[in-house]
């Protein structure tokens, strides 16, 4: 297996199954290929770094003036049909 | 076992006394506003995070949080239940993201990522520097956030989005192609430049670094 077979295999299945034969012939070219182990570690850094960077929750005011937003469009919402009772 | 794990959103199961996102739906179509305010309270923070992922602005989040309500709410009606509301969801919310994408120059760095150089016995011709750091151990560093920040927004779009649904949401290839109505090996192609860019992007600050630290 080539460098450029592994890393385009590194690139599209980080989150492969480890163990389907394809990832045996990736891990016996990572424990040979020094380049290709340190290219998989920092990608898997990459993923890392971003799934632990903080993303803010809504704050307060945010959710009210969505909640005004929705309550304006509710209300502009077309009534259902009136079927009076006989 | 996967190299990954994600925490991905669980949707709410019958018999755990919440109602379901179907309960909800249903109850939505025939005029009941308080199942729309759980909706939106069940789901605002999974739009607003996902929107702030992409566009690292909480400004821009908090339109596109709004914008993606109005639409689910104008929406909600034509909504064919053929796929689960997160996934309809989060199309829409990808959408209002998209809507000011641009074509840049940089599309034609990512695509030259896909042929990393080699010489000719196939090996890899360039030294990879090595990530000594344990990236959670660097990111309280606000240089390194900025940094973050200024490489994802380098990305275009249609790739950033890929990015954030498979690695940061925890999508599927499959339901990612889905959302943005694309094919499966074009999820996985931006996937793997996107991945590739970023880790371009980072490189410098991460070996130099490791070295600063040796």
């Amino acid at each position: 297996m080539k460098c450029k077979q592994v890393y385009l295999h590194i690139c599209d299945n980080l989150d492969a199954e480890v163990n389907s034969p394809r990832c045996r012939e990736i891990r016996k070219h990572l424990a040979t290929c020094p380049d290709c182990a340190a290219l998989l570690d920092s990608v898997k850094k990459t993923v890392t770094l971003y799934r632990s960077s903080p993303s803010p929750q809504v704050t307060l005011n945010a959710h009210k003036r969505l909640v005004k937003t929705i309550n304006l469009a509710w209300q502009s919402r077309p009534k259902p049909p009136h079927h009076p009772t006989r | 076992m996967t190299l990954f794990q994600y925490e991905c959103i669980q949707p709410v199961k019958s018999g755990t006394g919440k109602k379901t996102d179907e309960q909800l739906i249903k109850a939505i179509q025939q005029g009941d506003k308080a199942a729309f305010a759980s909706l939106v309270r069940r789901y605002e923070d999974t739009v607003y995070k996902f929107s702030y992922k992409v566009c690292r602005n909480e400004a821009k989040a908090e339109e596109t949080l709004q914008d993606t309500f109005i639409n689910v709410y104008r929406k909600l009606d034509s909504f064919d239940r053929k796929s689960k509301f997160s996934t309809w969801l989060y199309s829409i919310v990808t959408n209002n993201c998209l809507m000011s994408r641009r074509k840049r120059k940089v599309d034609d760095l990512l695509e030259s990522l896909d042929d990393p150089p080699v010489d000719s016995s196939g090996r890899l011709s360039e030294h990879v520097a090595r990530w000594e750091e344990t990236p959670a151990d660097v990111l309280m560093q606000k240089e390194l956030q900025t940094l973050l920040d200024k490489a994802i927004l380098k990305l275009p779009v249609d790739y950033r989005v890929v990015f954030v649904l498979r690695d940061l949401e925890g999508r599927s290839t499959e339901e990612t192609a889905g959302i943005l109505k694309i094919t499966v090996e074009a999820t996985k192609s931006r996937l793997r430049r996107a991945r590739a860019f970023l880790r371009t992007q980072l490189s410098p600050y991460m070996s130099l670094h490791s070295e600063v630290e040796q």
